[in-house]
């Protein structure tokens, strides 16, 4: 009888609320022209993408995707009004520009060779995108990440048990887009390598990080790893990211020194969990101070939660 | 005129007493002992002592009878009492079988007279762990916070009208609306509240069977419905607040929690309602804006349109030539007008001709096409794309709030949120607009002499220069900024930005920089984080006087690093003679017997160097204590180091039952060097800079001076306010609220 209370108040309250709800906002309307989108797409490919966060549309969107379907639903409703393929060669090209940034390198790399076909006057330009885009590609699929998506039912890759076949393979990746840094020099492709470089030392500190109880030195070997990403990286957009992922590990690493060693037995070293926490406590106040970053709210909440952890250790064996 | 008070202040100085270099070690030997023969009261606590530790009732019941017996023997032998029975009784006492009944028992024995002060102390401590006593604490203490927030807010109107007269009806009535107010907006249920009701629950959870649990369930269940209506409350509140503010999907968020406390709410389901119809809403209208507008797209057919499009996809291509092309071809306007005109606004920034192309932004975003606009207004408007743009903003919003706080002071933002409806919060604000007016003149004295922080400009500024280093407006967000961190005396930041000043400028914010860093890196606690930043400031700021400083602070740090520096002062060794005498350090008396001549420990004390060294400090050959001691280093035995650490901290603990004032505080690192020292395995020295302890035992006079400052018996403080604004001046009692527990933090 409740419950059927309940119900009815919600509809007759969802049917009030649809009378109520604003007219719609003008902003919103559909894409008018190719134009528009283009030269949208156009303000953007230039940026730095591994020093800057990618530009958003009007509506939050990521600017690269909402260009990508706006082009794509531009091809789909308007078939017949563009069959001539006058403007073919140009849509693939500015879905290639979209698709680079979207790390879909293979779609990019094919979008490319088709506006090369179609269009004479974008030919050089789409040619070289195509190249980079399937060497960006080949490298991608180097070394083991666990992130990495997967075509559906292929069953997931185990990570490399030895951690001499991972490197060796990440080296190689790494090498592939050292390379291609040089090539790109100039270019708006310089950013894309360098995130593509970050990505690759990313993969590797998290190998480490996964797999650190598997190796005698595997907690130094994970902290060293993120360690080198936050050097090298530190003026990539994800820098604050890179601090929180080292800042958390110390911190599991304090977690997981109480677990193993509970504050009230003999075993606890407490200059030992000092170290970690510490070092995670730094961390997470190095990012919770720094002012306009939407990783300063992420950070002071974590370094409270770890601090409220930090209460559990007696006091005569943690006193900060 | 001066000669005299010359000469008698050299003779003065000439009066003090050299201190002498006292000869030999400044330890005495260990004196040596013989093998102590246990008598009848020590084998009656050993027997009493194993009897409780094997837990055997009529083990236990005779031995406490044997120690009566010896007591009473000692007694008629008109001997001092050992004072162990009262120990043996809390002995049996720890054997009970509850908190419940370890605590009644321990109660009867605080009755006795013949307690030692320390077990007293301690006995008092477990009693007062007692759940429903601490349940009671705290629900007493919110009582008086109500009755003290209440009396104080009549008090003050009252106090504040002492020289006029004629107000105080008028301020009473306002201090009780306001008291009115407070109660109405309590939560539910308060902080003292749920302290309390976690108490009771631990009780019913550990004594289920206890008369008492039978009675604390009505009031748990009682209490715990309070719990859920202020979670709802909040949940409520946080919805409307996120509708209020066009954050849809939160509000939809909290209603629904708010519905988890209260299923059949009808004011949690109205905004559920109403938060998922306008998300979904949203979500529709993003949805449309990647949609496609019927009709061909415009450039169908246009070569110009086409041309306009290659040159937009290619690195190097006539952008402008091509927008120019389209628009001469339409001199009407035509329907491509609006994204020609867009992309010759975005070739000018290519250009270089940054102000220009913002300038042609903000002139579409305001333009009549609307699809165009929305791309304008979301670059010319972004801060990230537009810094410079947020950052003049940010400037002038800061004025403008300056301005407003001036005016209007606490009505800046309007009526204060009082969780009442808005027409009767403005009419309580309504009494306030005279002494509003009346504050300006402080206020505007107060922003002229401490103007509100410019942190959004400031970040609005790095954010510039960081993508823009070379562009048109960086040198004045340089100068800008390096004005900022000056006036926030941020000199290390100052200097970071200081490439365009001129040279004398620079020098002066370096010197400035290099004094900074050499602080902080002199604050810092940990040793190899102090030494990495002193090499930091020597290396970043050579020529610098701090640099120099820098570099020699590392080297002396290098030279005078010990793995501890535990510190025994002087005054504790005073205050606690039994520290310093045969039985524990073991320091000459001569040391102590403020003779100078003989040589005299200074007040710095002795200091636990790590090892088995130890750092007396005596003072220097001129006497004067103010003067750096000269520091003398001697081994100790494993036995006497093992003696003076246990000593140490037997010594702080009795201190600190005696008097919570005297209480030491924890150091985990001086605590494991102790458990070492005590095992005999301190001969390696730990020197990770985590493991370094830099405690100090300190007496209670070098603490606390020679009078201690008690908190007043009387629960109320006499407070003299004035008031700028309403030009008054008022004396009035104030009652002191109870202080929240240690614990209030997780129950925030």
């Amino acid at each position: 009888m409740r419950r059927a209370a309940a119900a009815l108040a919600l509809a007759l309250c969802l049917a009030a609320c649809a009378k109520e709800l604003p007219p719609p906002d003008p902003r919103y309307q559909p894409s008018q022209s190719i134009l528009e989108v283009v030269a949208t797409l156009r303000r953007h490919v230039p940026d730095d993408t591994y020093r800057f966060e990618p530009a958003s549309d009007f509506t939050g969107r990521n600017v690269y995707r909402s260009s990508l379907m706006r082009l794509e639903n531009l091809e789909r409703v308007h078939e017949d009004a563009l069959r001539a393929g006058y403007m073919d060669g140009i849509i693939a090209f500015a879905k290639g520009r979209a698709l680079e940034r979207l790390r879909a390198y293979d779609l990019a790399a094919t979008s490319y060779r088709y506006a090369a076909d179609r269009e004479p006057e974008l030919r050089l330009q789409a040619l070289r995108g195509a190249a980079l885009c399937d060497a960006l590609s080949e490298a991608a699929d180097l070394g083991y990440a666990a992130d990495r998506p997967l075509p559906d039912g292929e069953a997931p890759i185990a990570a490399p048990i030895d951690p001499d076949v991972a490197v060796a393979e990440y080296d190689q990746r790494l090498a592939l887009l050292e390379a291609l840094a040089v090539e790109s020099e100039g270019t708006h492709y310089a950013a894309i390598v360098r995130e593509e470089i970050e990505r690759t030392d990313l993969a590797r500190a998290r190998y480490f990080a996964s797999r650190r109880g598997a190796f005698p030195d595997g907690d130094v070997r994970a902290l060293a790893e993120l360690q080198y990403v936050v050097t090298r990286h530190r003026d990539s957009k994800n820098a604050n990211r890179h601090l929180l992922a080292l800042a958390d590990l110390y911190a599991t690493l304090a977690e997981e020194y109480v677990e193993a060693r509970p504050p009230e037995s003999l075993w606890f070293d407490p200059p030992t969990f000092q170290e970690y926490v510490d070092a995670a406590s730094r961390l997470f106040e190095a990012v919770a101070n720094q002012d306009g970053s939407p990783e300063k709210l992420e950070a002071a909440r974590r370094l409270e939660a770890f601090l409220a952890f930090t209460l559990r250790v007696d006091r005569d064996r943690f006193s900060n | 005129m001066l000669a005299p008070l010359l000469l008698a202040s050299l003779a003065l100085a000439g009066c003090r007493t050299p201190a002498g270099s006292p000869l030999g070690p400044s330890l005495e030997p260990l004196p040596t002992r013989s093998v102590y023969v246990p008598d009848a009261a020590d084998r009656g606590a050993r027997r009493m002592a194993a009897a409780v530790l094997g837990g055997d009732a009529a083990a236990i019941g005779s031995a406490q009878a044997s120690l009566q017996a010896l007591e009473d023997e000692r007694r008629d032998l008109g001997e001092a009492p050992s004072g162990l029975i009262p120990y043996a009784q809390h002995a049996v006492d720890a054997t009970a079988r509850s908190d419940l009944a370890y605590r009644r028992a321990s109660r009867r024995l605080l009755e006795r007279r013949d307690l030692d002060p320390a077990l007293r102390r301690k006995l008092e401590i477990d009693v007062a762990d007692d759940p429903l006593e601490l349940a009671h604490l705290r629900l007493r203490d919110e009582r008086q916070r109500r009755v003290t927030r209440a009396v104080n807010g009549v008090f003050t109107a009252l106090g504040r009208s002492i020289l006029n007269v004629a107000a105080a009806p008028w301020r009473l009535s306002q201090a009780l609306v306001g008291i009115a107010v407070a109660e109405h907006n309590d939560a539910a249920i308060s902080m003292q509240q749920r302290q309390a009701l976690q108490y009771w629950k631990r009780f019913v959870e550990e004594h289920p069977t206890a008369p008492e649990s039978r009675q604390l369930l009505d009031r748990i269940e009682s209490l715990q419905r309070d719990w859920f209506e202020m979670k709802r409350e909040r949940g409520v509140k946080a919805a409307e607040r996120g509708l209020e503010l066009g954050q849809y999907a939160e509000a939809f968020v909290f209603a629904d929690r708010a519905l988890r406390y209260a299923p059949e709410d009808r004011e949690a389901i109205e905004l559920l309602a109403r938060a998922e119809a306008l998300r979904n809403r949203e979500r529709e209208e993003r949805a449309r804006s990647v949609g496609v507008a019927a009709g061909p797209p415009p450039e169908t057919g246009d070569p110009l349109a086409r041309a306009l499009l290659l040159a937009l996809m290619q690195p190097d291509g006539d952008v402008e030539g091509a927008a120019a092309a389209l628009l001469a071809a339409h001199p009407e306007g035509g329907p491509l007008a609006a994204e020609a005109r867009f992309a010759q606004a975005l070739a000018l920034g290519e250009r270089g001709e940054e102000d220009a192309m913002w300038q042609a932004l903000d002139s579409l975003a305001e333009g009549d096409d609307p699809a165009v606009a929305r791309h304008a207004a979301q670059l010319a408007g972004n801060v990230t794309q537009n810094p410079y743009a947020a950052f003049r903003k940010s400037i002038s919003d800061r004025r403008t709030e300056a301005a407003t706080f001036v005016a209007l002071g606490p009505l800046a933002d309007g009526a204060r949120d009082r969780n009442l409806p808005r027409p009767v919060e403005w009419m309580l604000e309504g009494p306030a607009v005279i002494g509003t007016l009346g504050g300006i003149p402080g206020r505007l004295l107060q922003t002229s002499i401490a103007p509100p922080p410019a942190r959004a400009p400031a970040i609005h500024a790095r954010a510039y220069l960081k993508r823009h280093p070379r562009g048109a407006h960086a040198p004045e967000l340089r100068r800008w900024l390096l004005d900022y961190e000056s006036g926030r005396d941020n000199w290390i930041g100052a200097y970071a930005l200081a490439e365009d000043s001129k040279p004398e400028e620079r020098a002066e914010l370096e010197r400035k920089a290099a004094e900074q860093a050499l602080s902080r890196a002199r604050d810092q606690e940990r040793r190899d984080i102090r030494l990495m930043l002193l090499r930091e400031v020597a290396n970043r700021y050579p020529d610098t006087p701090a640099g120099k400083r820098a570099m020699a602070l590392a080297r002396e740090e290098i030279e005078r690093a010990t793995s501890q520096r535990i510190r025994v002062s002087r005054g504790f060794l005073e205050e606690n003679p039994r520290v310093a005498g045969p039985a524990g350090l073991g320091l000459r008396p001569a040391l102590l017997d403020e003779n100078a001549r003989n040589g005299e420990l200074h007040p710095e004390g002795v200091m636990l160097i790590g090892g088995r060294a130890i750092e007396v400090a005596l003072l220097a050959p001129s006497g004067d204590s103010e003067d750096p001691p000269e520091r003398r280093r001697q081994q100790m035995s494993p036995e006497r180091l093992a003696r003076l650490v246990s000593l140490l901290e037997e010594t702080a603990l009795r201190n600190a039952l005696l008097d919570p004032l005297a209480a030491h505080g924890p150091d985990a690192d001086r605590d494991l060097f102790f458990e070492r020292a005590r095992l005999g395995a301190t001969d390696a020295p730990d020197f990770r800079a985590t493991a370094s302890s830099s405690y100090s035992f300190l007496g209670m006079r070098e603490r606390y001076g020679m009078v201690r400052t008690h908190e007043s018996i009387l629960p109320v403080d006499l407070v003299i306010q004035g008031s700028l604004p309403s030009m008054s001046i008022g004396a009035f009692p104030r009652l002191r609220p109870p202080r929240e527990t240690p614990d209030a933090v997780l129950y925030r």
